[in-house]
């Protein structure tokens, strides 16, 4: 009995040392008492690269009909940007013509106007070969069978002429060829003799304004928002989620917090805030921050189609100095505008504050027939300088226009957004965002 | 050699090996029962970087391995609705102001904000001794809770804390709240004193709704606590003492359904000014780092 009772003991203590040597061999972790630090990059998405990053502002058509204006969004805008870019990637420093350029018989087929700037030459994927520059506008001009490209410098008033390769030129002679043959609403620049006698006060127009010519009927649309995979948002934040804790705000936003930074997600969209990390430099390169900007808003969230990045400047207060990166979205060539913008500032220690709040069309509330006839721009242009006067009272007696362009702006209730067709106009540094077919003021506190 | 005589060695054997493998399977857990988060070594570490930056240690140390989790609170309407019941009773003018309730009587003005926060403020102050600022503490202790009993202003858990003397002669008396067994530094009642006179009250109490075990975790320990202090405070030129180093709950004030609190260390220098370590992440808690608007 005693061998037996022996034998089934030794049986047991030999699958016991089996077991406990798999556990040793393969590890035995007391992972409810210790926190997990592995550190792993989460995003939402891979970063764009420079190339896709920047996109024109907009691109004027020039066709014997009169003249186009192409944004973000509209059809044939991304076509004819990619073909440009392509052609710029593919040249060199050699293709550009040194010394002067007889302008004659020069015709301009398109404009394009970049802001922010396009960075060209070394250290960006455009003309790499030839040296650094920063360009704010490019003409397409034929002459005789030649095509040209005229770079303008945004720090100077110098310009680079280069010759499209003639086996190239087939393409944007094509594409050219396709815009004009397309009906779309033509538009005028604004000039100081197209503005006489609106007005009794002075104004001078200080930007490329575009307005259309002809007609214009635009939808009220219904916005959804951005609907956030919260989980995955809040690990692009913070390495160890464990450490965040959580406030429940009245109005239902979350607010997840280390005690070093803090992310509240709402209904609508997230801010972030790191305000350790103000104290800083921002000492990178204009390129290496816009790649630093496509690396944040596509960690954090992802940059959806129609999001442009519309701004991305340094801006230094007392000792310390960030970027300011803001994106916007846009519909078939019409901006969003939003009271709470999606933008992010950063430096050299990294991300300080971020919010997003992005909309996307879910559909329209009006169509067909009961599309919005738009104000001509004349009357939308007086209506905002009656506005400014009565509100600016006494200011400087020169007024200046320093954009103005048709949009929507975010309104409705916080269950219930709509887009608003509106037309956008500054003067003096003053927004006024007037209803497109009403001309009503919109105020900022009416915008969502 | 029979084999019984052969079983019996291998029994003898496998129970050898068996525990030396369970000893090292297992060997944190042991370790973390018999070991202590702060070795004599990092304690003259510290205590010399302490020195360095002028910081003198005059507190004792918890020295065992703690663990600790997150509390979920929201902030107790209880109170408030006592005091606004007595006010109402006592025919109180109401106002509203920036979200804040405020209740008018002769003599007494009471503040209801909407984080929580009560300030009853005495216009012409309650009397209580006769040199107040010179009395042993346990007496004015005494009498300060003797009044806040009166005034029904006594919340549940209330510990005293320290007491503040102002270089303007006045007097704050400060109570922290015990929860469940565990300080909980967020919610706090103040009394302030002022030539002779209660001029103030200062309520903000939390309830608990949930305490989180499933995020139990290992705290820091406290030299590391206080290595992190003095990295977020700087050097001092003036010798600075640290009283005391505690183990308990903190946050900022929200105006808020319900929060999670985390487990802080709480260092008290020179008897009266409290810093707050977060006990898992190692960093100096500030009182709001909730995101705010674009500049």
């Amino acid at each position: 009995m005693i061998e037996r009772i022996k034998s089934i003991l030794l049986l047991f203590l030999v699958s016991l040392s089996l077991f406990l040597t798999y556990q040793l061999w393969y590890g035995q972790k007391p992972t409810h008492l210790i926190t997990e630090d592995v550190y792993e990059r989460v995003i939402a998405e891979k970063p764009r690269l420079l190339v896709d990053i920047i996109t024109p502002a907009q691109i004027i058509v020039g066709t014997e009909r009169g003249h186009y204006v192409l944004k973000e969004g509209n059809p044939d805008f991304h076509s004819l940007w990619g073909a440009l870019s392509q052609q710029l990637q593919n040249m060199k420093q050699e293709s550009v013509i040194d010394g002067n350029v007889s302008m004659e018989g020069f015709r301009n087929l398109l404009v394009v106007y970049f802001k922010p700037v396009l960075p060209v030459g070394s250290d960006s994927p455009w003309l790499a070969s030839a040296p650094y520059s920063m360009i704010n506008q490019i003409q397409l001009s034929s002459q005789d069978s030649d095509l040209w490209l005229t770079l303008s410098d945004s720090d100077s008033d110098s310009t680079a002429k280069l010759l499209i390769p003639p086996d190239k030129k087939e393409l944007f002679l094509q594409l050219m060829a396709e815009l004009s043959s397309e009906e779309r609403i033509l538009y005028t620049v604004l000039t100081a003799d197209r503005i006489s006698g609106l007005t009794n006060r002075e104004l001078e127009i200080r930007a490329s304004v575009f307005v259309p010519e002809e007609p214009v009927y635009m939808d009220i649309l219904i916005l959804k928002p951005e609907i956030v995979d919260r989980d995955l948002i809040l690990k692009t934040f913070f390495i160890d989620y464990n450490l965040a804790r959580i406030i429940e705000e009245k109005d239902g936003g979350l607010i997840y917090t280390d005690g070093e930074r803090g992310l509240r997600l709402t209904n609508v969209g997230l801010e972030y805030s790191y305000p350790r990390l103000e104290e800083g430099q921002a000492t990178s390169s204009y390129p290496d921050a816009l790649a630093n900007s496509s690396n944040l808003i596509s960690y954090h969230g992802g940059w959806p189609a129609g999001l442009r990045l519309e701004e991305l400047g340094l801006i230094r207060q007392g000792r310390t100095a960030y970027y300011m990166a803001e994106w916007k979205m846009f519909y078939q060539g019409f901006p969003l505008y939003v009271n709470k913008p999606t933008r992010a500032l950063f430096n050299d220690r990294g991300l300080t504050h971020y919010t997003r709040a992005l909309f996307s069309v879910g559909g329209i509330l009006t169509g067909g027939e009961e599309k919005l006839p738009v104000a001509g721009w004349a009357s939308a242009l007086k209506a905002a300088i009656k506005i400014f006067n009565a509100e600016q009272p006494g200011t400087e007696s020169v007024l200046r226009l320093e954009a103005m362009e048709l949009g929507y702006v975010l309104t409705g209730s916080a269950v219930a957004f709509r887009g608003e067709p509106v037309w956008f106009i500054k003067i003096n540094n003053y927004k006024f965002y007037l209803k497109a077919d009403s001309l009503d003021w919109l105020s900022e506190e009416e915008m969502l | 050699m029979n084999l019984g005589r052969a079983k019996s060695i291998l029994i003898i054997a496998f129970i050898g090996l068996n525990l030396f493998l369970g000893y090292h399977l297992f060997w944190p857990d042991f370790g973390r029962l018999t070991s202590v988060a702060v070795t004599a070594e990092e304690m003259r570490i510290t205590e010399a970087i302490l020195k360095n930056n002028n910081y003198f240690l005059e507190a004792s140390l918890d020295r065992a391995i703690q663990t600790s989790d997150f509390l979920t609170v929201s902030s107790t309407s209880d109170i408030q609705m006592q005091i606004m019941g007595r006010l109402i009773e006592k025919g109180a003018l109401v106002q509203e102001f920036e979200g804040a309730s405020i209740y008018i009587t002769t003599g007494e003005t009471a503040v209801f904000n909407s984080s929580g926060l009560t300030q009853i403020l005495y216009d012409s102050g309650i009397f209580l001794a006769e040199d107040s600022i010179n009395l042993e503490l346990s007496e004015l202790k005494s009498l300060v809770e003797q009044f806040i009993n009166e005034k029904e202003l006594m919340p549940e858990g209330i510990v005293f804390d320290y007491l503040e003397k102002t270089e303007a002669g006045s007097m704050i008396l400060y109570y922290y709240q015990v929860l469940d067994n565990m300080p909980i530094f967020a919610g706090q009642l103040k009394v302030i004193i002022e030539s002779d006179n209660i001029k103030a009250v200062e309520i903000y109490w939390l309830k608990l709704i949930e305490r989180g075990p499933v995020r139990e975790m290992e705290v820091i320990s406290a030299t590391e606590a206080l290595t992190n202090l003095v990295k977020g405070l700087g050097p001092n030129s003036e010798p600075r003492m640290i009283n005391r180093i505690d183990l308990g709950y903190f946050s900022g004030e929200y105006d808020a359904e319900k929060w999670e609190i985390p487990p802080v260390w709480r260092v008290v220098l020179d008897g009266q000014d409290c810093y707050y370590i977060n006990a898992f992440t190692g960093n100096l808690e500030q009182d709001s780092i909730i995101p705010k608007q674009l500049p």
